[in-house]
């Protein structure tokens, strides 16, 4: 690659957030929030999740919250994802006899327990979108928005179908993409599509696309608390239900729009956790954008040969050509 | 500016509630002249009345009315906004048509379903509140049938109510394979519907997948088996 095509590479990498809140309905009759989400961001895997436990379950609150944690790390250890059937298979058994387990250290039915199951993984090549229930996810593609899956709900308003349920296999969505084919995923529950999502004409409220641009200049920290302390808050005046978003962004930047970003964007668009590592790699990356050999980054920042490839090996997660 | 990490309220979309029908299907035949169509009508109006006081249930119950026995099988009311509440004027008079004024019922929820459906609302499962204080004067077999079909699919929730000592239970038996029928106490119809509206407004503030249980202990206070 010449030294000016370096000088104007783009760094890319998906970036995102995930938020639940109780509500009115819960709040009212003291019971938790039964929603939960989940965004895990590491090297080679993006992933959002959101789960409603269903209302009628007693303990569905913590049927979400397995079905979230245990999604996550089944996507992660499921890769490449070549076969969907498989994968389908891992998380639904997977899920119930999670689920199945824990009803029975308690003593009490998985139906208990019944809770949706909605997520986007991205990992290497491809992306997967899964949806069970009725949970929604929209795919944007050069800022126009599509939904991939929406809400799949009985004839009835409280009907839906539950990991637990059967039939959950034949009524769950799998579909994989190529990974460049969005450049940004929203995930929500049903009550936060109740704003978020016109079941009429089956499109996503602008306001969708606004929250994924907040991932552009924010760390996704920062963007999690928006969620919480305004964009939940508005969500939840309008239905009595909890609400639960999920946010995934290819955010892509040049060298110079970084170094103006937050210390705390930086450490997350670069995943590294600390002040010291962080200045470290962002010498390497500058150097490296500088068209320097090995030798000669290693010579310039005066860091360890050992150091200088583990943070070239890094940046190649974000910038192919390192 | 996408970035000032606030949403506007321009940005959302306002979805419509979700409805819950109820359809009533009212006997009006001349043995329910006098205090009892009196009653009746009055505990129809304050069912209207009590369902728009709520201000979850305003907006999404929806009430039609069938009557059968004056002047044959009657649209007394359609489906709508509780707020537009009709005038239903009720007198009492000729036949029992039980069978052909439930099937008319019915026709009346599916319209209203496929409306919903056209216009992306959704509802929740249709009651059908049947009272009559005599037997049929028609054939109730298809009527029973189709009754009978939804709700083995759970496609609808049925109340039968029996007014007097002249209401033949057996019949309304039929119409609820899951349910036994009740019989109203005396002339209790405003404590009927006060019970009916209440449960409508539970319906209404409940969670989506959220159960709700009937309040049994509610019915003790205007029926029994």
């Amino acid at each position: 690659m010449s030294h000016e095509a370096l000088q104007s590479a783009t760094l890319s990498r998906w970036l995102g957030v995930a938020a639940s809140a109780r509500g009115r309905g819960h709040v009212s009759k003291e019971q938790p929030c039964q929603d939960a989400s989940a965004a895990v961001l590491s090297e080679g895997l993006s992933v959002v999740i959101t789960s409603d436990g269903a209302g009628s379950a007693r303990l569905s609150d913590q049927g979400a919250e397995i079905a979230v944690r245990l999604t996550a790390d089944l996507l992660s250890r499921s890769k490449p994802w070549d076969d969907l059937e498989a994968l389908k298979s891992s998380i639904l058994n997977g899920c119930r006899t999670a689920l199945e387990m824990r009803a029975g250290q308690i003593g009490a039915p998985a139906a208990e327990l019944a809770a949706t199951l909605s997520f986007v993984a991205i990992g290497g090549a491809w992306c997967v979108v899964g949806n069970l229930g009725d949970g929604l996810v929209a795919g944007f593609r050069n800022g126009s928005p599509s939904v991939l899956t929406a809400l799949a709900k009985g004839e009835f308003a409280n009907e839906t179908v539950f990991l637990t349920s059967r039939g959950a296999r034949a009524r769950m969505e799998l579909t994989r993409y190529p990974s460049d084919a969005f450049e940004a995923f929203a995930i929500m529950t049903d009550g936060a599509a109740e704003s978020l999502y016109q079941r009429r004409s089956n499109t996503v409220a602008p306001a969708v696309g606004r929250m994924l641009h907040w991932l552009d200049e924010n760390s996704p920290d920062v963007v999690e608390k928006a969620l919480v302390d305004s964009a939940l808050p508005m969500l939840l005046a309008r239905t009595r239900d909890d609400c639960s978003v999920g946010l995934l962004r290819r955010v892509s930047l040049q060298r110079e729009q970084l170094a103006t970003r937050s210390r705390e964007f930086q450490q997350r668009f670069l995943g590294i956790g600390n002040a010291l590592g962080l200045r470290n790699r962002m010498a390497v990356l500058e150097h490296h954008l500088r068209g320097a050999s090995m030798d000669e980054v290693i010579e310039a920042t005066g860091l360890s040969t050992r150091t200088v490839r583990r943070h070239r090996e890094a940046l190649s997660t974000y910038l192919p050509e390192v | 500016m996408a970035n000032d990490l606030v949403l506007y309220t321009e940005d959302l979309i306002e979805n419509p509630s979700p409805r819950v029908p109820v359809v009533l299907c009212l006997d009006t035949s001349g043995s329910m002249n006098g205090d009892p169509i009196r009653e009746l009508a009055q505990g129809v109006a304050q069912f209207y009345a009590s369902v728009f006081d709520d201000e979850i249930a305003r907006y999404s119950a929806e009430i039609g009315i069938v009557t059968f026995g004056n002047a044959g099988v009657q649209r007394a009311a359609d489906f709508g906004p509780v707020e537009q509440r009709p005038n239903v004027t009720l007198g009492a008079g000729g036949a029992t048509p039980m069978g052909e004024a439930v099937c008319e019922a019915l026709e009346l929820l599916d319209e209203r379903k496929r409306q919903y459906q056209e216009a992306g609302v959704d509802y929740y499962q249709p009651w059908l509140v049947l009272m009559t204080d005599g037997a049929p004067t028609d054939d109730i077999a298809a009527a029973v049938h189709r009754v009978g079909e939804l709700v083995r699919r759970k496609k609808l929730s049925v109340f039968p109510i029996g007014i007097g000592a002249g209401a033949d239970m057996g019949t309304l038996q039929q119409f609820s394979p899951g349910r036994t029928p009740l019989r109203l106490q005396g002339l209790a119809f405003g404590k009927f519907f006060e019970w009916l509206s209440a449960s409508v407004q539970r319906v209404s503030a409940s969670t989506p997948g959220e159960d709700v249980p009937l309040d049994v202990d509610g019915i003790k206070g205007w029926g029994s088996i």
